[in-house]
């Protein structure tokens, strides 16, 4: 992947500086100038998401208003505590900071709400059961740092105070999982996955560590990062992407794994406290009992549902081959039915151009020319309907024997002379020796005549329509190339459907059915063909039949 | 002696029904002319013809079933059949020469195809 499609200029300038300045707040003695450099990385960041909100109109529903607000909430707890440092103070806990930083987590996490239920979404209940669950597995696995170290010594509003930062952390993370569970993926999104994963673990870390912690300490790292990289999910414009996308709403394998990933935890956890020896409370085995039931029943969920599309899957199926049956049906009857009409139209125009009725003179003889090859066209069309239904139902019969393609081709280039040279396109054939091919000789010249004519007919006049034939290594090898007015590259993979025809066909008459039989009876010789084309510029078929004797001329 | 070979023809389509006969009466041929396989039937029984174009979808009666009916009777076993059919898948070919008929021409047909058949079935070279 190119880096330009992985990150947007100005996300990837932010991120390097963000790098960069990152580094060096390490660098830095501790002290006050840390502690406010610090300060200013929070604030640059909130100001480059400000930066991109106001400056390029990012819409309400991306939440970047309260990315930002959030973001400002917990700069202005570092703020708080760097100015005790700068006053020389010891920062008292609980703090105006603490006010700070607990607001800070339901703001971001109402950002995410935003972004994950935005306009156009419809109520999805399973995923919030699924982020629920995603969430408690995560808390599971951190349930130690998070409760048991915050619970220390104190008056009960200090212990409240504690208690409320592991809180804010499963609220931010239960509304990310909302997101997340049912998300459109980009990089933004992955951007701002990344931003709040550091922030809790950044937490999580600090409140296993938090007697030894100092400011400057490595666990900086992650909440730095945090702010550097939830600002540059805003300022890569394809977060505006996201916005009336629809959801998933389906048991994706995404969110199966991440299912799967909560139970599996839940349970792991307490196996890896039985294998340390480790006592594990009873309140976290009766929590993993209860989220693993869960995650197991929504399993019983997602497999009835997978159950039953596969059902509507298998009916929708049966119900198209009845349809495709009963069009098949048609079309034989259809052709059957028309062919009888035709055959006195046919019969008695052949009497009256005889003389059987009497003289005609020369206008009544050109009217009955034109009567008669209409008629040849409305049963060549009745005949190609025959054969492709006669294909659907793999009912073709080859009369297989050894023909010179070679020949055939010289013959079809000439039956198609006359309507090129009305047409004024120049008409050239190139074939070598003969090319035999173990084939049914009617079919061949079917498909010849109709990958000929087809040129012609989508050549407009000076252009040129060159047929060659070759014995290749595969077989015989045969190749229809035009000057013509080529096929758009969106029509190309259904230009061998039958009744296809491509958006720019025009006012060129057909009924879609030609490629169908050429591809048809490629198929049915156990042959290749293939397409290649350039809108306006035009179009070669390539064509392969299995050859009749390969140890020809060893002999 | 009658020189002139009696043909019958069986088709329910009354304008191909006349062109056959149209066409064969113009070779100098005797036409009968039925409407449907009962009729055909019993008129290759009453008049004995000397070769039978026969439609194949007919009612009463196709024109397999009377080409069948024809070779189980003994006085007619022999009489040429020309099936004449709108079907022509190459199954369809098969059936009607596997119920004995001499030759099979699909329609539609040119006139010129037809004299040629029928003078082949009569075993005489093209009139």
């Amino acid at each position: 992947v190119p880096l330009k499609k992985l990150l947007e200029r100005d996300a990837a300038l932010l991120l390097a500086a963000g790098t960069i300045a990152v580094g060096v707040y390490f660098a830095l003695p501790s002290g006050l100038w840390q502690a406010w450099w610090y300060v200013g990385i929070g604030v640059a960041s909130t100001a480059a998401l400000v930066a991109a909100g106001l400056g390029r109109w990012l819409p309400f529903e991306t939440g970047w208003i309260f990315f930002a607000l959030g973001l400002a909430f917990f700069v202005a707890g570092d703020a708080v505590g760097s100015i005790y440092q700068s006053t020389g103070g010891e920062i008292p806990f609980p703090s105006v900071a603490d006010l700070f930083y607990l607001l800070g987590y339901p703001i971001l996490a109402a950002g995410a709400l935003v972004l994950a239920l935005g306009r156009g979404q419809a109520r999805d209940a399973r995923a919030w059961l699924d982020a629920v669950a995603v969430t408690a597995g995560v808390a599971t696995v951190i349930w130690g740092p998070l409760f048991e170290t915050y619970s220390g010594q104190g008056s009960l509003f200090d212990k409240l105070v504690l208690f409320a930062y592991p809180v804010g952390d499963l609220v931010l993370l239960a509304a990310l999982a909302r997101l997340v569970v049912a998300s459109v993926w980009n990089v933004p999104v992955l951007l701002l996955v990344a931003g709040v994963v550091l922030q809790l673990v950044g937490d999580t870390i600090y409140g296993a560590n938090e007697a030894t912690y100092q400011l400057g300490d490595w666990v900086d790292v992650t909440w730095l990062a945090s702010y550097v990289v939830l600002a540059a999910a805003f300022v890569d414009r394809r977060i505006v992407d996201l916005v009336g996308k629809r959801r998933e709403r389906r048991l994706t394998w995404w969110r199966f794994g991440l299912l799967a990933a909560s139970g599996l935890a839940a349970l792991g956890v307490v196996v890896f406290d039985a294998a340390t020896h480790r006592t594990t409370s009873t309140a976290q085995v009766v929590f993993d009992s209860f989220l693993v039931l869960a995650i197991l029943s929504r399993f019983g969920d997602l497999f009835r549902s997978l159950e039953r599309s596969r059902a509507a899957q298998h009916a929708a199926f049966v119900e198209m081959e009845q349809v495709n049956r009963l069009k098949d049906e048609l079309i034989t009857v259809v052709s059957h039915d028309l062919r009888t009409p035709l055959t006195s139209i046919i019969g008695y125009l052949d009497l009256l151009r005889a003389g059987d009725a009497g003289d005609l003179n020369q206008r009544q003889l050109q009217f009955l020319d034109i009567v008669e090859r209409n008629s040849e066209k409305l049963l060549r069309l009745v005949n190609d309907l025959l054969f492709i239904a006669r294909v659907e139902e793999k009912r073709v019969a080859l009369d297989l024997r050894e023909v010179d393609v070679a020949e055939l081709a010289s013959h079809a280039v000439e039956a198609a002379r006359a309507s090129a040279q009305q047409n004024g396109i120049e008409l050239h054939a190139s074939v070598g020796g003969p090319a035999r091919a173990v084939a049914d000789r009617e079919r061949i010249e079917d498909l010849l005549d109709n990958l000929v004519s087809n040129a012609v007919k989508f050549t407009p006049g000076g252009g040129r329509v060159d047929v060659r034939v070759a014995r290749g290594r595969d077989g015989v090898e045969l190749d229809v190339a035009d000057t013509g007015i080529g096929i758009p590259r969106d029509d190309q993979q259904h230009l061998f459907e039958r009744f296809f025809r491509s958006s720019n066909s025009g006012n060129v008459q057909g009924a879609g059915l030609g490629l169908a039989i050429v591809k048809a009876i490629v198929d049915a010789h156990g042959g290749r063909i293939a397409v290649e084309s350039a809108e306006g510029r035009g179009t070669t078929f390539h064509v392969v039949l299995p050859a009749a004797e390969r140890t020809e001329a060893a002999a | 002696v009658n020189h002139k070979p009696l043909v019958l023809v069986a088709d329910d389509d009354p304008d191909i029904l006349e062109l056959v006969s149209y066409i064969l009466g113009g070779e100098g041929y005797e036409i009968v002319a039925a409407r449907d396989g009962a009729q055909a039937l019993d008129l290759a029984r009453a008049r004995r013809p000397q070769l039978a174009v026969l439609d194949v979808s007919m009612p009463n009666l196709d024109g397999l079933e009377v080409t069948r009916l024809l070779r189980a009777d003994a006085e007619l076993a022999s009489l040429p059949v020309i099936l004449l059919t709108a079907r022509v898948a190459p199954s369809d070919e098969e059936q009607g020469l596997q119920a004995g008929a001499t030759d099979y021409l699909p329609k539609p047909f040119k006139p010129k195809e037809l004299r040629e058949r029928v003078a082949a079935a009569l075993g005489l070279n093209s009139p």
